[in-house]
């Protein structure tokens, strides 16, 4: 027998097969296979895993891709060209088919010439849709061999012969097979003959295959459930379109030669291809990038000089323990052959520097000194004592891993194109995402696939979101996980959300919802991911189109290059970069020219106010500790120092709650629990944080020191520590584990204990380094809100969506903390929100729902006229809040008379005493005089193209105020600016007076209110509970403010709108919310019994009213509810975040 | 002076008001509903037995012009009291208002339970506090916007975004827009703008447009002696088939569903339907499509009375295309059908349809297009003829169990019980076919297919049904 199968397609087919690379090796390697061949669609993409598993296994991985095929004729414009700029459709090919040409490479040349040939074919054309021409194939087929199948026979599209004598010509005879395949189909037996005849014919050998599309036979059923939603079909539709048999699996090498008993030959020259094809994933030929250093100077050298030069400026006073750290990590650096590397990523970062972009390494580059001098990470290493082997080793022989945090949006994007044009177009590309099937989208798509009504699709699709937490796990925090059992949980669920779980159809749901977990479904663009080369990256992967425009990615994800050798540097979009930025910008244009600008470095250290800051939990908007669940560690944890916030960011992740190490923490930092270590050996490890260990670092070690893990296997559990494959890794992991420590005498409930912690980092812990960097991003958020709050909220509100909380509530937190607020104003709006000269905040119209941007932006473009409009009549101060802004601020003529109305804290008055008439009289000098943009409304739509809809929506929040309306006014003036009156009487229509009495009533507070919300989801006015006080406290409602006085355990009532509902999977389905009134924030605690009670007032209230037992400890206010009910009649439609 | 009327939806659904309706109308035997000429809205109905100028404007809303009632019925207030009463003996609970514009009263209707009567000069008064968002409700404006159904979606969606527009502007009641100044509402709002303005102030922009009631188009014969049998019932059918045909070209209609009653000396009535595959008004024809399903479907006795009531559509208009073959008439095409499923029985008449599967011996049977569609390819169809020829495989339609012997995976004989069915020792076998599918349904199959020729020559196709590992034989190779 000396079959070898030589046409695997695996997941990475995308919904073409049904088993992932590492299962076919599995079961190929089960079957006494030598080497096995991976021919995927259009890509090499599972050729990374394929390799791995296989070399693993024992066995030789043979490469190759099935190659989408035109069968017409390319026109001669765009065969010539190839950049991917010129994009190629179906349309290019008038009357043409494709077909598939399987190929197999046979030496590194031939995989380079496959990796250009499939960048060709996929860089032109839409995502899914290239296809290559045989012309194009024309010089590209050096090292590859071909076989061909059943479209030989198309004498149709290639003539009688055709196809082979092509191919021939292209390939040469002695790489060309001709492919047959057995699947016991009758209508294949009579191509198989003619195929036979044909190969004899060419002269040219025939090889068997199976074409195998799935494992084992048992993996039919998935197979055919990729075929329907890949089609966009259902098992009851999808009729032919489905197998014929379950007969692509593969077969073991006797199966195989049993079958083509007859045709002996074709099993043969399987295993003599085989021995042919010797190329191996091993031999890629990829060389990161040299980088050109000055005449007389190597790249060491320069890297020497560059980091001295950074660390005089960095660490000052240059001390010894710096010096001796750098010059050892220099020594390193230059063993390993890595100055290049650090040198591009300092070259990055000093882009970044020159176009005045932010940037700051974050990961485990943030241990490297070398790192700091360079100005890359900022966090000096040697002052916090960070691990510089958990950044790089010479035993694990990989490149480091820097990732480079930037602020999201265009300046990320700014950097990202820098380095696509500085290494070609060829040179450099992101990496992948592999987005595979997880719980909801595995639901939606198999439920469809099954024929399963739309509304029960979803309702499964609700249910899964919901799987993050396992019921049968205790309520108690000591309790311990029990493991998850998912088809138990599946049916529990199922039965929840009114689904019989025992229906066949049900269960067919739940088996086929388990298999499809983690295959591959398409692929996406890694978050900020990039890979560059010395030369051609196409030559080493393939590259395609991501959805985004402009961007390329190559066909592997992070891990996959990582196992390949292939660098990546992680140019990373954070919003609270962009806000700290913009904060930064801001506040150093109002500062004097001679002050040293204020920036992420030189931030005072350990400023008082911060920390009293952070242990109020007064953290709104601050990066990281903002979440309902930091805000409650915070006031136990009490920071006083910087490495405090390293562990607060750290504390508060999935890792170390599900392994149970916060509230030991918590409890060891204020003394109520004796430090202790699970073994006497691992004190020099744990001892900083008190024993509980927190960061991977630890872990890594504790491995090493307990389990007697090598360097390589310690790398095995760093990299399960990832978002991906972990949970399984975690499995095989935690026996090594257990064996190591038994071997070290370490057993009962300390081998249990670490065992925990560490399995519980598969659920996502983080690096002390990263964790160091986050903290100093919390710092100087927290900072800027402590002396600069205008600065900060303006620049959050202009970087939204970002954070915890919506805009409305973040400007509430701002109101509270002093900061005033003045609303959209065409006159004086920008499109982001600005800071005003007496330090209020000005929304920007960005924040005006429906607007245009171009329109936004043309009315912000500065182009003053003069003066402003006048409103006659308008009081400026408001005699409750002492409001002077005169947009704030309106006249209200009603029955009663005139009466004056200030929006910002709903105080009504006449307006006919003395006393306001001199308040309005002394007000009126002091208050500065604004240029104004635009003389009319009819101005400002002849100017700026606005459409009625916008207008309208401008004038209900009062933003056309300023033209001497109010704003039911200027709803009533906008109507007629804004139609037509045609050429005759255009010039009249500008001419219009807008004094006409306007017969509108004026807008009430609420209306005011619900208008602010709906024209903008905020308001800078009264609190919507505000107005609902009165009724409140006579039902016996506490404010928020109030409940941090009352007496613990006693029984309270809130209201307040709903800011954000969680469902951590972490919380054994607790259910938190946020309320908000008009004094702060309310935490509630819902148990998971009552959350079922009232699911629906829980998940689609606005507004609550909340009864149960106060929880006042350690500074950590909350309420345990035991009832709720909505709060009818509140008109105003708030938006909460949800989060599960 | 106008009264209108209007049924809450909150009373059910109009089916119901309907059913409920027709349980109290006075009843004169089988049809006699349709027989009296009554409309099949009550509502319209009811309205209809006080005033011949009724204007039905949507189902459940109906105006009707009173002018001239007061002499019969009183004051307004009394015609109100007995639209009301009228309405409660049907079973209905109406909002009824009466105002001297139709759109006040339909206002009113639409806005307020019980009866309102306006008296004359009130109108703007009256509705003056009536909320903005009853302008939604109201009917498209135009009487013929039933045929242009886009004309009345933009209009419908012109009001609701006046009225989101109106309550945008902090306007509540038809008080509030009827205040405002005409001229800058004008320039504000358009025509349309004003428009609304004077429906909120009850004034009428359109005349009472009264309407005819549907009557059916359908013909009864009582018959002096019972008839039986298909030849007497021939003459009478042609009898009442004629005058309704005329009716319907008259009309320029023609009939889509024929609706049969006879009531058989039994005293029993006999329902029968016709659907036609299109529509057609040819006595004959129509004759002949009754009577051949009498044939196909006898009735059970004698009968002696005849009624043939027939839904419409508007009358075909054929064109025909100068670049296809003529096809057969629906008429001769129905007349075809109706024979052979008299001959053969409905079920057995139709044409072959592909099924979209791998299942072998799957098929399918479908209607023959009506004809409109497209049908079959022809013969001459330039395709057809390149198509290989193929070995033809006699089918049986349920597969004959049969007792395969089977060596080293082979079949090697083949017995059946079946008679004309010899089997014997297979001279060759060629496969397995291997084919399986539906796997999720129960009866999903899992199958080995052999080609065996016998010993005595002849060829079959025998399978394996792998799940139940049991034999079978498909068919005979020709």
């Amino acid at each position: 027998m000396s079959y070898v199968e030589l046409h695997l397609s695996s997941a990475f087919s995308f919904l073409e097969a049904a088993s992932l690379p590492e299962a076919l090796v599995d079961r190929a390697a089960e079957l006494g296979y030598p080497a096995v061949a991976l021919i995927d669609r259009n890509g090499v993409h599972g050729a990374p895993r394929f390799h791995k598993a296989a070399t693993a296994a024992g066995l030789r991985a043979i490469i190759g891709s099935e190659l989408t095929m035109q069968s017409g004729q390319l026109p001669v414009a765009s065969c010539q060209s190839s950049t991917r700029r010129d994009a190629l459709t179906t349309d290019h090919w008038p009357l043409a088919t494709t077909f598939r040409l399987p190929v197999l490479v046979e030496s590194r040349e031939g995989y380079q010439n496959l990796c250009r040939l499939l960048t060709r074919m996929n860089l032109r054309s839409p995502k899914g849709e290239g296809a290559l021409a045989l012309d194009e194939l024309d010089g590209h087929t050096a090292g590859m061999v071909a076989l061909v199948g059943r479209e030989a026979l198309r004498g149709g599209r290639h003539g009688v012969g055709g196809l082979v004598d092509r191919l021939v010509g292209l390939f040469g005879r002695p790489n060309v097979y001709l492919e047959l395949q057995r699947h016991l189909i009758r209508d294949e037996e009579a191509d198989n003959q003619a195929l036979i005849a044909l190969a004899s014919a060419f002269h040219v050998p025939v090889v068997a295959t199976n074409g195998v599309r799935f494992a084992a036979p048992e993996d039919r059923p998935l197979y055919d459930v990729l075929t329907c939603i890949r089609h966009k079909t259902n098992l009851g539709a999808a009729g032919r379109k489905l197998a014929f048999n379950a007969e692509r699996y593969l077969k073991s090498r006797e199966q195989m030669a049993d079958l083509f008993r007859d045709i002996p030959d074709a099993v043969a020259s399987t295993a003599a291809l085989a021995d042919r094809l010797h190329y191996t994933m091993a031999d890629l030929g990829y060389r990161f990038p040299d980088y050109p250093v000055p005449a007389g100077e190597t790249m060491a050298s320069f890297l020497r000089k560059m980091t001295e030069v950074g660390a005089r400026e960095r660490y000052r006073p240059y001390h010894d323990r710096a010096r001796a750290q750098i010059a050892r990590e220099l020594d390193l650096i230059e063993k390993l052959n890595l100055p290049g590397y650090f040198l591009i990523v300092w070259d990055i970062v000093n882009f970044c520097r020159q176009q005045g972009i932010l940037a700051q390494g974050r990961g485990s580059a943030a241990n490297s000194a070398v790192c700091y001098s360079l100005g890359i990470t900022a966090v000096d290493p040697v002052g916090m004592d960070l691990l510089f082997e958990r950044f790089l080793s010479e035993e694990r022989g990989e490149w480091p891993d820097i990732d480079l945090d930037l602020p999201s949006g265009d300046r990320r994007e700014r950097v990202i194109q820098h380095v696509y044009e500085k290494y070609g177009e060829y040179g450099a590309a992101m990496t992948a995402n592999v987005i595979t099937y997880r719980g909801r989208s595995a639901a939606r798509d198999v439920g469809k696939a099954l024929g399963i009504e739309p509304d029960q699709v979803d309702r499964l699709a609700k249910v899964i979101h919901h799987f993050e937490f396992h019921p049968s796990a205790g309520s108690g925090r000591d309790e311990p996980v029990e493991p998850r059992d998912e088809r138990e949980t599946l049916a529990k669920y199922l039965d929840e959300a009114g689904l019989d779980s025992a229906e066949p159809r049900m269960r067919l749901f739940a088996e086929l919802w388990q298999q499809v977990q983690d295959l591959p479904r398409h692929l996406g663009q890694h978050s900020g991911g990039m890979v560059i080369c010395q030369g051609r990256l196409d030559s080493v992967v393939p590259l395609e189109n991501a959805s985004m425009p402009g961007r390329v990615v190559v066909q592997w994800d992070k891990d996959d290059c990582a196992d390949m050798g292939i660098v990546k540097i992680d140019l990373l979009g954070l919003g609270m970069m962009a806000a700290l930025q913009d904060s930064f910008e801001m506040i150093n244009r109002q500062r004097p020219r001679t002050a040293t600008p204020l920036g992420l470095w030189n931030l005072p250290q350990d400023d008082p106010g911060v920390y009293r800051m952070l242990q109020a939990a007064d953290t709104i908007g601050v990066f990281q500790v903002e979440s309902r669940a930091q805000m409650a560690t915070l006031p136990r944890l009490k920071p006083e120092h910087f490495y405090d916030l390293v562990v607060e960011v750290a504390l508060i992740r999935p890792g170390p709650i599900v392994g149970q190490m916060v509230h030991p923490y918590l409890d060891r930092r204020a003394g109520r629990e004796r430090v202790t270590y699970p073994h006497p050996s691992l004190e020099p490890i744990l001892a900083r944080t008190l024993g509980v260990p927190l960061f991977q670092e630890q872990l890594l070690r504790v491995a090493m020191v307990a389990a007697g893990f090598s360097g390589g296997q310690a790398d095995e559990l760093r990299r399960a520590f990832g978002f991906k494959r972990s949970e399984r890794r975690m499995k095989q992991i935690e026996v090594q584990l257990r064996e190591g420590m038994t071997r070290k005498g370490i057993t009962g409930k300390a081998a249990d204990d670490i065992v925990l912690s560490i399995a519980s980092f598969a659920l996502y812990g983080f690096p002390e380094s990263h964790s160091a960097s986050f903290a100093l991003l919390v710092y100087a958020s927290v900072y800027l809100k402590v002396h600069y709050p205008s600065a900060f909220y303006a620049t959050l509100l202009n970087n939204q969506p970002m954070g915890f909380y919506h805009p409305a509530t973040l400007v509430k937190d701002a109101q509270r903390h002093g900061v005033r607020f003045a609303p959209v104003d065409v006159q004086r709006s920008d499109w982001p929100c600005t800071v005003e000269e007496d330090g209020t905040v000005r929304l920007g119209l960005r924040y005006v729902a429906g607007l245009r941007a171009q329109v936004g932006m043309a009315i912000g473009r500065p182009c003053p006229l003069g003066r402003p409009v006048d409103r006659p009549g308008v009081p400026f101060l408001c005699p409750k809040c002492r409001c002077d802004d005169a947009s704030m601020l309106e006249v209200v003529t009603d029955a009663r008379g005139a009466s004056g109305f200030c929006n910002n804290c709903a105080h009504d008055w006449p307006l006919n005493g003395r006393g306001d008439r001199d308040v309005d009289e002394r007000c009126r000098g002091d208050r500065p005089v604004a240029p104004s943009r635009f003389r009319s409304v009819e101005d400002l739509i002849a100017r700026t193209g606005i459409n009625r809809e916008e207008l309208s929506v401008l004038a209900e929040i009062g933003a056309l105020n300023a033209f001497g309306h109010t704003r039911r006014e200027a709803l009533w003036q906008v109507e007629r600016a804004i139609r037509p009156a045609g050429d005759m009487f255009s010039d009249f229509q500008i001419a219009r007076s807008s004094d006409e009495e306007c017969p509108l009533p004026v807008m009430s507070p609420v209306e005011r209110l619900v208008a602010d919300y709906e024209g903008t989801g905020l308001t800078i006015g009264p609190h919507p509970m505000a107005m609902r006080r009165e009724e409140m406290s006579l039902r016996g409602a506490l404010r928020a403010s109030d409940l941090p006085r009352q007496r613990h355990g006693r029984r309270v009532r809130v209201a307040g709108a709903v800011i954000t509902r969680q469902r951590p999977g972490t919380a054994k389905g607790f259910v938190f919310l946020t309320l908000e009134d008009e004094t702060g924030i309310a935490n509630i605690i819902i148990r998971p019994d009552l959350f079922a009670e009232q699911r629906m007032a829980v998940i689609h209230e606005p507004f609550l009213l909340v009864e149960g037992m106060l929880q006042n400890q350690e500074g950590v206010t909350s309420v345990r509810a035991e009832r709720m009910e909505g709060i009818a009649g509140t008109r105003v439609d708030v938006e909460a975040r949800d989060f599960y | 002076m106008f009264a209108c009327l209007f049924q809450p939806s909150s009373q059910g659904s109009l089916f119901e008001v309907v059913a409920r309706a027709a349980a109290v109308l006075p009843c004169h035997g089988d049809g006699a509903a349709h027989d009296s000429g009554v409309a099949a809205d009550p509502i319209e109905a009811l309205a209809r037995e006080f005033s011949p100028r009724v204007q039905g404007h949507q189902p459940g809303l109906v105006s009707l012009d009173i002018a001239g009632l007061g002499r019969l019925l009183g004051t307004p207030a009394d015609i109100g009291g007995e639209l009301r009463r009228a309405a409660a003996d049907r079973g209905l609970r109406l909002h009824i208002a009466l105002a001297p514009t139709r759109t006040a009263a339909m206002l009113l209707a639409l806005a307020r339970a019980g009866v309102t009567v306006v008296p004359p000069g009130g109108e703007r008064e009256a509705l003056a506090l009536l909320p903005l968002s009853v302008l939604r409700q109201l009917p498209p404006r135009r009487p013929d916007a039933r045929r242009s159904k886009s004309r009345e979606r933009q209009q419908a969606d012109t009001g609701s975004a006046v009225v989101d527009l109106l309550r945008r502007w902090g306007l509540r009641t038809l008080g509030d827009l009827a205040g405002l100044p005409v001229r800058p509402l004008s320039e504000r709002l358009g025509q349309d703008g004003v428009m609304w303005q004077r429906l909120a102030r009850g004034e009428d922009l359109q005349p009472l447009i009264a309407t005819e009631p549907d009557v059916p188009i359908e013909e009864t014969l009582d018959l002096e002696w019972p008839v039986e049998g298909l030849e007497p019932l021939s003459f009478v059918l042609a009898r009442m088939c004629e005058p309704l045909s005329d009716r319907l070209a008259v009309l320029d209609l023609a009939a889509v569903v024929l609706h049969l009653s006879f009531r058989l000396v039994s005293r029993e009535t006999e329902t029968r339907e016709l659907q036609l595959p299109a529509p057609m008004r040819d006595p004959k024809v129509l004759r002949t499509l009754i009577l051949l399903h009498l044939e196909s479907h006898p009735l059970p006795g004698g009968v002696d009375r005849v009624a043939l009531r027939v839904d419409t559509a508007p009358a075909r208009v054929t064109q025909f295309s100068l670049l296809s073959r003529a096809r057969p008439f629906p008429e001769q095409m129905a007349t075809l059908l109706a024979r052979l499923s008299a001959l053969l029985g409905d079920s057995r008449v139709g044409a072959p349809a592909l099924v979209d599967s791998h299942r072998p011996g799957v098929c399918a049977m479908a209607r023959f297009p009506g004809g409109s569609e497209t049908g079959p390819a022809s013969a001459d169809d330039p395709t057809a003829s390149t198509r290989e020829p193929r070995v033809a495989i006699r089918r049986f339609r349920v597969p004959v169990p049969a007792r395969v012997m089977v060596k080293e995976g082979r079949p090697v004989r083949v017995t059946t019980e079946r008679r004309g069915l010899d089997g014997g020792v297979v001279a060759s076998a060629v496969g397995p076919w291997r084919t399986s599918g539906e796997w999720w349904r129960v009866e999903g199959w899992n199958r080995d297919e052999w080609d065996v020729s016998l010993a005595d020559g002849g060829v079959y196709r025998v399978h394996r049904d792998r799940s139940r590992d049991r034999w079978f034989i498909d068919g005979i190779v020709d």
